[in-house]
């Protein structure tokens, strides 16, 4: 209530040019602490809820601990990383998997543009369909999951629509049968939100522009490449971000669809073992949070470099606010 | 000149038309079939699926696979199924730290747009960087943290769902602040100001209604993620099935119920009654999703 008596909202000219109305010796003012307290909050809760879990995985991964518990955490000897090493195979395994569930990211983007590029053109419907094409997007994946698990399992339809007889989830002679049955499910549901995004940034576009290089004699082709390709990048550029941190961090599919078996393997030979997936086995479910922490950390790392461009590029275009 | 130039274009067969409707017609198709499939499988009786080759409408049409999930369900809590706790669950475990978490970021980004004071840019660009860090590869390793500080187990597991989700999200901050530095001007607020309106009279009845699609468009879309989620529930929620929400219901019934490669009709029919509540409320509110991603999406 302290705010509504000293709050002074800045006047047009202040506002502008962003400078204090007060003198500068009286900083601690009411209205300011005000605005400090309230600004604090979403930052705090983000140093205290991440900047420990970040730290409390930086301790776990030098040690071994009784029940997840760091006041047992005792010195092992390097023996997280070391198991790297020896563990190099399945690792190697879950990056496959995974970059063939990031590589389905990037085919729903191209899925979206295509689809995009027929709905914005000047035929009646395309309304009706954008809207059509976004419910796979508002479905959750573990329903998507189990869905896909029917169709491609014993009897399902895809059998009988291909005319073969092969056991896509569990195929001992070709074990990424699995690897792309969960890039299927991907695929299936991702693209709406790009069509969507597609939609409006095709619309936004100056249709002078095409008149001008149709005039110029340009065909189709051309228009796309030139004028069409150039519009949509922002957007593009945000859906890739997007897309690898998606693909990157695929859980859901991959655990509905390649459930852990009873000798611990995520699908025949791994084949559903998505990092995530890697992750949450071997954290959560068999305790080891040390070498959990470090697959994160790998994670984190590869991850960081394309947010490192997003954050740069960000901050510059920040400079006027 | 103009007409003949018209008239030729008719008589010629619109082939790009034909193609764009082709093509929509195909991918239609391809996103529509499975649903069909899955619909069709949950009206067939077990029996049926067992016996006969692959067949997308039932011969016999059967609710059995409906009846099988409420009547059979392993994980029922006192005799209610857990697909119905799972929804209730989903419910208000989503509703709290939604509403809650996009008050607070509306408040933050208020005082962003409309305050002055020291420090605020660089406020600001923390704010925006704790947004840009793929916080998600840590999504696991939270775990540690949370059973360190005694917030996981029992009903405790509902803690670290919830609480830090209640302080608001950077993303929506940066979002609802262009929409008051747009939206909101500094005539309106003078006005309301002469009219003896308070700060907090201000942000109640003058700008939370003008950023009203804004944030109709960030509810939305945290509903439906928090709908959806599954791995969170996995991880905090697993040991007491009274509080799973409807994900995790959905995933350990019919985790179940395919060991032995039986009642698919059972598997189909929970997946499809799961996503059921989402599709209808998406095609109810379908504009302001569309508008929703227009309006928020490239700005994220």
């Amino acid at each position: 209530m302290e705010l509504a008596k000293t709050a002074a909202v800045p006047e047009e000219g202040k506002a502008v040019s962003g400078r204090s109305p007060l003198p500068k010796n009286k900083i601690f003012t009411k209205q300011n602490v005000i605005c400090w307290i309230i600004v604090s909050v979403p930052l705090l809760a983000f140093l205290v809820f991440n900047g420990f879990t970040i730290i409390f995985s930086i301790l776990s991964m030098f040690g071994d601990m009784e029940a997840n518990r760091l006041d047992t955490l005792k010195w092992n000897n390097f023996a997280n990383f070391l198991r790297i090493g020896e563990d190099i195979g399945t690792i190697w395994q879950s990056i496959k998997v995974t970059l063939v569930l990031t590589l389905a990211q990037f085919t729903s983007l191209m899925i979206a543009i295509i689809i995009a590029a027929f709905l914005s053109q000047d035929v009646k419907g395309t309304r009706f369909f954008q809207t059509l094409y976004f419910i796979p997007y508002v479905c959750s994946s573990v329903a998507v999951s189990i869905m896909w698990m029917v169709i491609f399992g014993w009897n399902g339809g895809l059998n009988s629509l291909l005319g073969t007889d092969i056991d896509w989830l569990n195929n001992m002679e070709n074990p990424s049968t699995l690897t792309w049955a969960i890039f299927i499910s991907v695929i299936w549901q991702a693209p709406g939100y790009g069509i969507v995004m597609y939609c409006s940034a095709f619309k936004s576009i100056n249709p002078a522009l095409y008149e001008a290089a149709e005039l110029d004699g340009a065909n189709a082709f051309q228009k796309f490449w030139y004028i069409t390709l150039p519009g949509i990048s922002t957007i593009t550029f945000f859906l890739v971000l997007a897309g690898i941190t998606a693909g990157l961090t695929t859980f859901d599919a991959a655990r509905i669809m390649a459930p852990l078996s009873w000798d611990g393997y995520a699908g025949p030979e791994n084949a559903g073992l998505a990092l995530m997936y890697y992750i949450y086995i071997e954290g959560v479910q068999f305790g080891n949070m040390g070498y959990a922490s470090i697959l994160s950390w790998i994670l984190f790392i590869v991850m960081m470099i394309p947010s490192v461009y997003l954050i740069r590029k960000r901050i510059l275009s920040l400079e006027d606010l | 000149m103009e007409e003949i130039v018209k008239a030729k274009a008719n008589r010629r067969i619109p082939v790009a038309k034909i193609v764009t409707y082709l093509v929509m017609i195909l991918y239609t198709l391809v996103l529509f079939v499975p649903f069909l499939v899955i619909i069709c499988t949950s009206f067939t009786s077990d029996y049926e699926l067992g016996a006969y080759d692959f067949h997308l409408f039932p011969y016999e049409w059967s609710g059995e696979g409906y009846e099988l999930i409420f009547t059979l369900d392993p994980n029922a809590v006192n005799g209610v199924p857990s697909l119905l706790i799972g929804f209730f669950n989903t419910m208000w475990q989503t509703l709290v730290p939604t509403c809650v978490s996009l008050f607070v970021s509306a408040l933050v980004a208020f005082v962003y747009s409309k305050f002055r004071f020291p420090g605020r840019k660089a406020f600001f660009l923390a704010n925006v960087f704790t947004m840009m860090l793929p916080l998600g590869a840590f999504g696991f390793v939270g775990y540690l943290f949370y059973v360190n500080i005694g917030w996981v187990g029992g009903a405790r597991g509902l803690l670290p769902l919830i609480i830090p989700g209640l302080f608001g999200s950077a993303g929506t901050i940066f979002f609802l602040r262009t929409y008051f530095d747009s939206g909101l001007s500094n005539e309106v607020i003078e006005a309301a100001k002469l009219d003896g309106a308070n700060t907090v009279q201000l942000f109640l009845s003058i700008a939370l209604p003008l950023v009203k699609p804004a944030i109709l468009a960030q509810f939305l879309f945290a509903f439906v993620g928090g709908y959806n989620s599954y791995s969170a529930q996995l991880m905090y929620l697993y040991n007491d099935k009274s509080l799973w929400n409807l994900q995790l219901a959905l995933s350990e019934l019919t985790g179940m119920l395919s060991e032995g490669n039986g009642y698919n009709n059972a598997r189909c029919a929970a997946s499809f009654i799961s996503m059921l509540p989402l599709i209808i409320l998406y095609i109810s509110m379908q504009k302001y999703f569309i508008e929703g991603i227009n309006i928020g999406g490239g700005k994220e």
